[in-house]
Formats: C-alpha cells, sequence, structure tokens
C-alpha cells in the first residue's frame, strides 16, 4: 500500500512538472517558434509531393501540376502570418519574418507549377499575393520580382518584363557582397534588358538599353559604396563601355578598377577581367593597324588565367581580329581552342563553333565545318549560332551551284527549326525559329509555305519585333499570288500591332494600292 | 565453468522468463517520459510541443534545430541525452526501486517496512556509480575517437570503418557499464555502506564480468540494429524515407532498450544471489 502510495505522489510531482512546463511553454516566442516548424514542415511535405510525382513522370501534364500546388497553397491557408507591431522584440518579429517568407516561398512554388501548367494569369496571382504580403521585406519583394520579370519574359510579355525590371534598379539599391564570389542580381538587370532587345532582335532598343545601363552604373557609383561592390559595378560599366566602343572612358575605368584591385587584396579575383579589358582597350585603340600586339594580350589572359571566364572570350576575341584581317589559319587555330576547352561557355562557345565551322569551310575542309553547323542546334539551341547554322549549310550548297543540294539542305533545315520549336514551345526563341522557317519557305521558293508559316506567326508572335518583318515579307507575298484580301490582313495587324514602327507610312501607302476588299482567303489572325 | 555457465543462464533464463510488470514499472517510468518526449517531437508544429521538448532541444544546442526536416538528424542526439540524464538521474531511484521489486521474493526483509529505506539507501551509491559509469564512458569516447577512430578509418574502406567504429565503441561502452552494474544490487543489501556498496558492487562486477557482458549483449540484441540505423543512418531515414521515421526507430530502440536493461538487472540480481548461495 505504502509502496503505491509512493508511486502516486511521484506521479503527482511528475505532472506537477509537467503542467509546469505546458504553462512555461506558451511565453515568448514559443508559439512563433512552432508556428515557423509548421510553416517548413508543410512546405518539405509539399516539396516532397511533387518530387515523388516528378520521379514517376518528369513531365507532368498541367493538371497533374496544378493539384501539386495545392500542397504549397496548404501552406499560405494554414499559417498566419503572425502581425508585427512596436511592441514586438527583435527575436519575435526575426521569427515573424521567417514565417512570412516562408508562406511567400509556398506561393512563389505554387507560381512556378502555375507557369510550368500554362496557366500564367494563376501564377502571376499568386507572385502579387506575395508582394502584397511582403511589406517592406526587400528581400521577399525581389525575389517575388525577379519570378514575375520571368515569368513574363516567358509567356512574351516583353514591355511588361522590361517596365518592372526598370522599377527594380529604382527600388531596390544593391546590396554590398560579402566577397567577390557573390553579386547582387540587381546589377545584372541593365544588361538582361540588353540582352533581351538582343534575342528580340531589336538592335535600336538595344542600343538604347546598352546606354542606360551605362548611365545606371554611373549614377551606383557616384554613391559611396563597398569597395567590393565598388569594383563590381566598375567592371560592369567597362564591359559596357567596351560594348559600345567607347574607348576613353573604359580606358579610365580600367585604370580606376586597378588601383581598387591594388588597394584591396579581397579584390585579386578582378585581375583576369582588368586584363582582358585592357587587351579588348588596346585592340580597340590600335587592332586596325597592329592586331598582332592585341593577339598576344589576348593569348596572354588566355595562359595566365586558364579557368577564367574571360580565358574563353579572350581567344575568341583574338580569333575574330585575325578572321578581320584575314588571317584565318591563325584565326581558325583560335576558334579551334575555344570550341575545345570552352565549350560549355554559353556566350561564347555557340559563336566560336560558327565561325569555326566557316573557316574550316573556306580553308576547304567542308565536311568537318558540315559536322559543326549540325551539331549546333542540337548542342546550342536557343541561340543565334542555331538559327543561323542550318542556313548556312544550304547557302553553302548554293554558293557552289549545287541546286538540289541546296534545296535538300534547306528542307533538312526546316525539319531542324520545327524540332526546335517541339522541344520547348515557350522558349523565347520560337518566334525566331518561326522566322526561320518562313526563310527557309522563301529559300525554296514555296510562296505557300511562306504564307502558312507567317499565318503561324500571327496566330502565336504577335507582338514580337520580328513579326514586323514576317508581316510585310507575307503582306508582300499574298499581293504577289493574288490575294490581296490576306495582304490587307497583314498590313493592318502591321499596323495595329506595330503603330510606332518606322514602316507605318509605307505601310499605310501599300494599304492604299490594294483594291477593294474581296473575298480572298483568311488568315489565320 | 561449465557449471558457472549453466547458473548464468538459468539467472538469464529464469530472469526473462518471469517478467513482471510491477518490477519492470519503474523503468517503464523512464521509458514513459522518452515515448512522451518522442511524441512531442513528431508534433513540434505545436507550441506545447515547441515549449517542452522544443526548449529541452534548444537549451542542449541552441536555435539551429528547431526547424524542419533539421531537427530530426539533431534528433538521436538530443533522445541520446536525454536517456541519459533519465537513466543517470531519476535511475538513482527508479533501478534500485526495481532491483528490490526483483530480490523481494528472495529477501523477506524487502517485503516488509525495510522496503522504503533500503530503497532510499540505495540511491546515493547508485547515482555515484551512475555518474562513473558516465565519466568513464566519456573519457573512453574521447580517446577512442583521438587514437583510434583515425587508426580505423585508415585501416578499413568506408562502410567497413563506420560499421568497426560502431561496433567497437558500443562493445567498449558495454564492457565498461558491465563494471558497475553490482553497485546498486550491492547497495540494497542490509547494513551496507555507500563506500561498501561501491567497493563491492565493483569487486562483484568484476567478478561475474563476462556472464553480465553477455547478458547486456543478448538482451539488447533487440534494439542494436534500430540503435545502429539511427545512429548511421539519421541522413537516409530523413532523405529517402521521411524524417519522421528517425522519432519512430528512436522510440522502439527505447522501448527495446528499456526491457533489455531491466531484464539484465533483473539476471546479474539473480546471478548474484546465486553467487552468494554458492559461497555460503
Amino acid at each position: 500500500m505504502s509502496r503505491l502510495g509512493g508511486t502516486t505522489r511521484d506521479s503527482r510531482s511528475w505532472l506537477a512538472l509537467l503542467a509546469l512546463a505546458l504553462v512555461l511553454s506558451g511565453c515568448g516566442d514559443t508559439s512563433l517558434r512552432a508556428t515557423r516548424y509548421r510553416a517548413e514542415q508543410l512546405l518539405w511535405h509539399a516539396d516532397l509531393e511533387e518530387s515523388a510525382v516528378r520521379l514517376r513522370d518528369e513531365n507532368p501534364d498541367s493538371t497533374t501540376l496544378l493539384g501539386l500546388r495545392a500542397p504549397y497553397l496548404d501552406v499560405a491557408k494554414k499559417v498566419e502570418i503572425p502581425p508585427l507591431s512596436a511592441a514586438t522584440s527583435k527575436e519575435e518579429s526575426t521569427l515573424a519574418i521567417d514565417v512570412m517568407r516562408l508562406v511567400g516561398n509556398a506561393n512563389l512554388q505554387a507560381a512556378r507549377l502555375a507557369v510550368q501548367a500554362n496557366r500564367p494569369d494563376l501564377g502571376i496571382e499568386n507572385m502579387k499575393r506575395v508582394q502584397a504580403m511582403a511589406g517592406d521585406d526587400t528581400l521577399m519583394l525581389r525575389r517575388a520580382d525577379f519570378f514575375l520579370v520571368g515569368t513574363l519574359r516567358q509567356y512574351r510579355r516583353y514591355e511588361e518584363a522590361v517596365a518592372l525590371m526598370k522599377t527594380m534598379l529604382e527600388r531596390y539599391p544593391p546590396i554590398s557582397p560579402q566577397s567577390t564570389h557573390d553579386e547582387d542580381a540587381i546589377l545584372a538587370i541593365p544588361e538582361a534588358i540588353v540582352r533581351l532587345y538582343r534575342d528580340l532582335n531589336d538592335s535600336t532598343r538595344a542600343n538604347a538599353a546598352l546606354d542606360d545601363a551605362g548611365a545606371y552604373y554611373r549614377r551606383v557609383l557616384a554613391t559611396p559604396h563597398s569597395p567590393i561592390l565598388d569594383a563590381q559595378v566598375r567592371a560592369r560599366l567597362i564591359r559596357v563601355e567596351l560594348e559600345q566602343g567607347d574607348w576613353s572612358r573604359g580606358l579610365n575605368d580600367v585604370a580606376i578598377l586597378r588601383r581598387l584591385a591594388s588597394a584591396s587584396p579581397s579584390l585579386k579575383d578582378l585581375e583576369p577581367e582588368i586584363r582582358y579589358s585592357e587587351a579588348k582597350l588596346h585592340m580597340m585603340h590600335t587592332g586596325r593597324e597592329n592586331p598582332s600586339e592585341s593577339v598576344a594580350l589576348f593569348e596572354k589572359v588566355a595562359k595566365d588565367f586558364p579557368k577564367s571566364p574571360f580565358a574563353g572570350r579572350a581567344l575568341m576575341d583574338a580569333a575574330t581580329l585575325l578572321e578581320l584581317h584575314n588571317r584565318l589559319p591563325e584565326a581558325l587555330n583560335y576558334y579551334r581552342q575555344v570550341t575545345s576547352s570552352y565549350g560549355n561557355q554559353p556566350d561564347i562557345a555557340p559563336p566560336a563553333f560558327f565561325r569555326r565551322a566557316m573557316l574550316e569551310d573556306k580553308l576547304g575542309n567542308w565536311e568537318q565545318a558540315k559536322n559543326l553547323l549540325d551539331g549546333i542546334p542540337v548542342r546550342y539551341p536557343e541561340t543565334m549560332a542555331a538559327l543561323e547554322a542550318p542556313i548556312a549549310i544550304a547557302n553553302r550548297y548554293a554558293r557552289i551551284g549545287q541546286a538540289d543540294a541546296a534545296k535538300q539542305a534547306v528542307r533538312k533545315a526546316i525539319l531542324t527549326y520545327q524540332g526546335l520549336i517541339e522541344q520547348d514551345t515557350t522558349s523565347g526563341y520560337t518566334p525566331l525559329y518561326r522566322w526561320s522557317i518562313v526563310r527557309c519557305y522563301g529559300l525554296l521558293g514555296d510562296q505557300q509555305g511562306v504564307l502558312r508559316a507567317v499565318d503561324e506567326m500571327v496566330r502565336r508572335d504577335m507582338g514580337h519585333p520580328i513579326m514586323e518583318q514576317a508581316l510585310l515579307q507575307g503582306a508582300q507575298i499574298a499581293h504577289q499570288t493574288k490575294q490581296d484580301d490576306r495582304a490587307r490582313a497583314y498590313l493592318q495587324n502591321f499596323l495595329v500591332n506595330y503603330p510606332r514602327s518606322p514602316f507605318v507610312p509605307d505601310v499605310k501607302k501599300q494599304l492604299a494600292r490594294l483594291p477593294a476588299r474581296g473575298t480572298a482567303t483568311k488568315t489565320g489572325s | 565453468m561449465h557449471r558457472n555457465f549453466r547458473v548464468a543462464r538459468a539467472c538469464g533464463v529464469e530472469a526473462a522468463r518471469d517478467f513482471q510488470w510491477n518490477e519492470y514499472a519503474p523503468f517503464a517510468w523512464i521509458l514513459g517520459v522518452q515515448l512522451l518526449f518522442l511524441l512531442l517531437v513528431l508534433n513540434l508544429g505545436t507550441t506545447i510541443a515547441m515549449g517542452t521538448a522544443g526548449a529541452a532541444v534548444k537549451l542542449l544546442q541552441g536555435d539551429a534545430p528547431l526547424h524542419y526536416p533539421t531537427f530530426f538528424l539533431y534528433l538521436p542526439n538530443a533522445a541520446s541525452w536525454l536517456e541519459l540524464v533519465l537513466y543517470t538521474f531519476a535511475g538513482a531511484y527508479l533501478i534500485p526501486l526495481s532491483i528490490a521489486r526483483i530480490q523481494a521474493p528472495m529477501d523477506p526483509d524487502l517485503q516488509g517496512p525495510g522496503f522504503k529505506a533500503r530503497v532510499r539507501r540505495a540511491w546515493p551509491p547508485t547515482l555515484i556509480a551512475l555518474l562513473l559509469t558516465l565519466a568513464l564512458l566519456a573519457g573512453w569516447q574521447w580517446l577512442f575517437n583521438t587514437a583510434l577512430v583515425p587508426l580505423i578509418r585508415a585501416s578499413f574502406p568506408g562502410l567497413q570503418a563506420t560499421a568497426a567504429i560502431w561496433a567497437g565503441s558500443l562493445v567498449v561502452s558495454y564492457c565498461l557499464s558491465a563494471l558497475f552494474i553490482y553497485v546498486p544490487i550491492l547497495a540494497l543489501q542490509p547494513g551496507t555502506s555507500l563506500v561498501k556498496a561501491l567497493r563491492e558492487g565493483i569487486r562483484e562486477g568484476l567478478k561475474l564480468f563476462k556472464w553480465t557482458v553477455l547478458y547486456l549483449f543478448i538482451f539488447a540484441l533487440p534494439a542494436l540494429p534500430f540503435l545502429m540505423a539511427v545512429q548511421l543512418g539519421t541522413s537516409f531515414l530523413a532523405t529517402r524515407m521521411r524524417p519522421e521515421m528517425i522519432a519512430v526507430v528512436l522510440a522502439i530502440y527505447a522501448i527495446l532498450i528499456s526491457v533489455a536493461t531491466y531484464l539484465t538487472y533483473a539476471a546479474a540480481a539473480r546471478l548474484h544471489w546465486a553467487s552468494q548461495v554458492e559461497e555460503a
């Protein structure tokens, strides 16, 4: 009996301790920690569910993808973001921000899945929700904005994407990184805008964006920053100046960058870039008269820093310079070095392969050239080289008078472009592939083929700058084949979609010259 | 030798066959706390669990483990700390209590009012013995990690080395524990003092060393695969299965090792009694 009594008293003490723990558990930031843990748990299980589905099927259909959004959306439904007030302690506000970021991240994942399921409307809605909940949390806002830019670009809403990127440059001042290996993604935005316009084949706006980029970097440099950020911004500015061919400013900025780098040991990683920029500036100044000196400088950069991304660029520049001076065997040698050692560098490898193929052909090695050209669309899809390589084969046969081989090559090129479109139907390059198909039908003299391809572009690519050319070509051929209603539709589409184009007066004149409306073939638009 | 083995085997078999809930209850209390901890761990998204189990882990390892699923990677360590604390401090009272209940049929005095006094007298030497065990285990781990682990890693390839380190560490730890198992048994003897209980307990541990080690291994055998899984395969369980699996495996291990501890003490108490009868 006494033993039983002793046990009961023991039990009471244990229960009292437990009750005390339960009471204490409600105090302080425990509840916030529990909420954060619950959010992490829900997010992890949503990830797990998605991984399991993707293990079974690498490319799930849109219904499955939309179904996979549910666990991510559950995070937002089940986890309430704790409100912050003036009385909130630092620890508590950190935890509350953690919770908000987890919920925001879950929303972004749901947005990603919606975009993959071809429902950008749902995705954009999720991203806007993140922007609303982020409040003053710049990190979250930045993530949502970057995601939104990506989605807008994917859905070819280029103007909106550029507008958002421009506001991001105003809203988010660049953050100083801990080391030269990190860089704030904001710094890449000006050049991303330039690249976007270049991908759209819009050189006018690309050049304007390049000027804007230079102005932005100079504006950033005007305010004091840490030496690392300063060096990173100046390095980007030098790249812009090199592209603009602004020799004097480039030289001045390289000299400043060199001074910065020598004053701070943490900036020694910038040495390859400085040396490359110096070589490039040297080329811009004396390259025409004396290319050998610039080539030697580029070669030294590649030799001294073989693992730097600037090594490949230096070799590429050396090759281009030598090609310009008609020193073809030497140029070919450099292109070969780039393709063999820097084949994974996306900015230089595709053009290097293309130029190498051209030189191999010029120097009498057509088989090698053809193999290289055939390989480019496979190895580097979504590049200008992939667009040009198939047509280059056809052009070569046409040049040497092999008309049948040329036609066969053009038909093969059409299949290649169609394959590239099927590979990634939402790629930003699909309008350009379709435009290449139009060109191919033009080379074949297949006017109906051209019109079919233009109709396809009208259905899918309206708004893309390349459509201006496609519509003009379509109108011309439709007029030639006596399909004036079709020609009129193309030209009217042009006026509606490209009102600021310099061709507008010509288009209006063409429209006026067309005979009155009949009952000819309709366009896909 | 042959006879000794027969006696040891008989004590072990009888301990297992004569399992009594009443005798096991003190170990069940420790097990209850361990299971409660694991239950809370599985519900760490609630304020109650975060305020108790989470707070305990935070006390040990700071805020870093209080994230999902990272928490489960820290869990084996936290659970082993809890096991150590419970078996050392709560065990200082509960182990003699259980042994007293085991010995009661063989000792008429333990069936009467002397029970409580003898249990109370037994906890200080038991606590010292358990703390000594802890100190020796810590010393052994340090020595093992600094001197032997590099040697094993240099001599065997990856997986074999890991298994050898785990087995080596376990065997020596069990051997060290075997030395102190008889301290609470001797501490319950009438008219014993703290020093005498420690001295006689360790002497008895040395005398019956091989049989005690045998008990430890045989009874712990079902728990060892779970211990191995949780100690060597934590990341595997967390990433390839589910993080919660770690808590489930730890719960199975805790149940099995609790029963094994009870059976080891029950067999050791019987072996000590048989050895006394033989000497008399």
